[in-house]
């Protein structure tokens, strides 16, 4: 296992492949979405007054709209967030299986190395180099698109847990593309299905830590994340060797 | 004692038949030419021995002093050397000798790694990337890779395709010291490396 990561760790670092597709889609997707999508006004950096305290703005003539991040742009910019690294995990994370088939190093690493020490030393350098990207986007959009973040531990902890998440559901969808033809495109459609839940619950647990209300979902990102990690290297031996 | 047994391996891609029904047993000592255009299923075949590829039907057993090797024992018995295997160009060709080592668990020194490149004709190029080595240089790694087991199975597909006559002179030295260690099978249309055959499969006329 510690072979496999070293020997990809060096060999990434010699010839920069995976962390270069996916830093490169990252970043410039941030930057775009920064630049294109409106994400202040009213509705979404302006609150509205409601209720009875509106029809007594409208009366008085006072103002309707008060600063303040509204629970909207907190899901917007948490959509963004993650929407933008499941295409970026999928994209690059897949490079570290389909550079091996490509290179024509995968017959051997199959006749020599146990799959189960191939899927570990792939999963652990997929998931430290998801999370160096991750730790490197996220100044990055905050500084760009300036989320207000009520509760930046718990904002921090469902980015950490989520992209371990992602790293290691995209790492078995990485194996069982990388002999296939039309490689990046397979990856997207066969890893929205099971990453779906960590979407779903890394963006509602951002924009609830955004709002400093509503539920954490940290626990269930760490049992889905052991679950798929369990099913991801029971699979393996199989989607490796056929 | 080491005895490579191939009983009915069967295997076809899609709608073709690529091999139909191979047996053979080889003992210690011997060697095993499998021949046929190209096409035939040679290098198919050879990844089936090899354990890498499942054949549709029938088995490639390896087995040692009787006891049939297990996929974990195979990966430490088994030395391959083929075209379309290839080693990490980014890496040193130490760096390639010692990560091969280790996911096989293998004893492995600075001193075993400098006596195989010596083996192969590539003393004090340790430190140089595979990627800055010539065809017939990366084929010689290939060999100290496929040697750092001492295998008791031998696979060589075109064992002297890119090699100059020093580098075939050393395949020569490697197939005669194969034959005290093990069992050697050998992919060839090279009329000059029939000889070293005990045993023909001619894949061309059906195994």
């Amino acid at each position: 296992m510690a072979a496999v990561f070293l020997k990809d760790l060096r060999s990434e670092l010699r010839t920069p492949s995976a962390i270069s597709t996916l830093g490169m889609f990252v970043l410039t997707t941030t930057v775009l979405v920064s630049l294109t999508v409106v994400t202040t006004g009213p509705g979404l950096d302006m609150n509205a007054l409601d209720g009875a305290a509106l029809k007594e703005a409208v009366r008085t003539g006072a103002r309707i709209y008060f600063p303040g991040q509204t629970l909207v742009r907190a899901q917007l910019l948490s959509a963004f967030f993650w929407i933008i690294l499941y295409f970026g995990a999928l994209t690059g994370i897949p490079r570290v299986f389909t550079k091996e088939e490509e290179q024509h190093t995968a017959v051997l690493l199959r006749l020599v190395a146990r799959p189960s020490a191939i899927f570990a030393g792939k999963l652990i350098f997929n998931v430290i180099l998801l999370e160096l990207v991750a730790a490197a986007v996220t100044p990055i959009y905050l500084l760009l698109l300036q989320p207000v973040i009520a509760r930046p531990f718990d904002f921090g902890a469902h980015i950490f847990v989520g992209t371990a998440s992602i790293s290691g559901t995209a790492t078995l969808i990485g194996a069982m593309v990388s002999r296939s033809g039309n490689r990046g495109y397979l990856a997207v459609i066969l890893g929205l299905g099971p990453l779906l839940p960590v979407l779903v619950a890394g963006i509602n647990g951002t924009a609830a830590a955004m709002q400093g209300t509503g539920g954490n979902y940290v626990l269930g990102l760490v049992s889905y994340l052991g679950m798929m990690t369990a099913l991801s290297a029971l699979l393996f031996e199989k989607v490796w060797r056929d | 004692m080491v005895e490579l047994k191939l009983d009915s391996i069967s295997k076809r891609f899609g709608g073709r038949q690529v091999i139909r029904g191979v047996r053979a047993i080889v003992q210690t000592g011997e060697t095993l030419v499998v021949t046929g255009r190209n096409g035939s299923g040679k290098s198919t075949l050879l990844s089936i021995i090899a354990g890498v590829l499942r054949p549709d039907r029938g088995s490639a057993g390896l087995w040692v002093d009787g006891v049939e090797l297990d996929p974990d024992s195979r990966r430490t018995a088994v030395g391959w050397v083929a075209p379309d295997l290839t080693l990490y160009r980014e890496l040193s060709a130490w760096e390639n000798l010692d990560f091969y080592a280790r996911v096989r668990s293998l004893p492995w020194s600075r001193d075993r790694a400098e006596a195989l490149l010596e083996q192969v004709g590539l003393a004090g190029r340790g430190h140089d990337l595979v990627g800055t080595f010539s065809s017939g240089m990366r084929v010689r790694l290939k060999y100290a890779v496929a040697l750092q087991c001492r295998p008791r199975l031998l696979i060589l597909d075109e064992p002297t395709a890119m090699l100059d006559q020093s580098g075939a002179a050393i395949v020569e030295a490697l197939i005669r010291e194969q034959r005290n260690r093990g069992v050697l099978v050998l992919a060839t249309n090279d009329p000059n490396e029939l000889r070293h055959g005990d045993l023909f499969l001619d894949l061309e006329a059906g195994g």
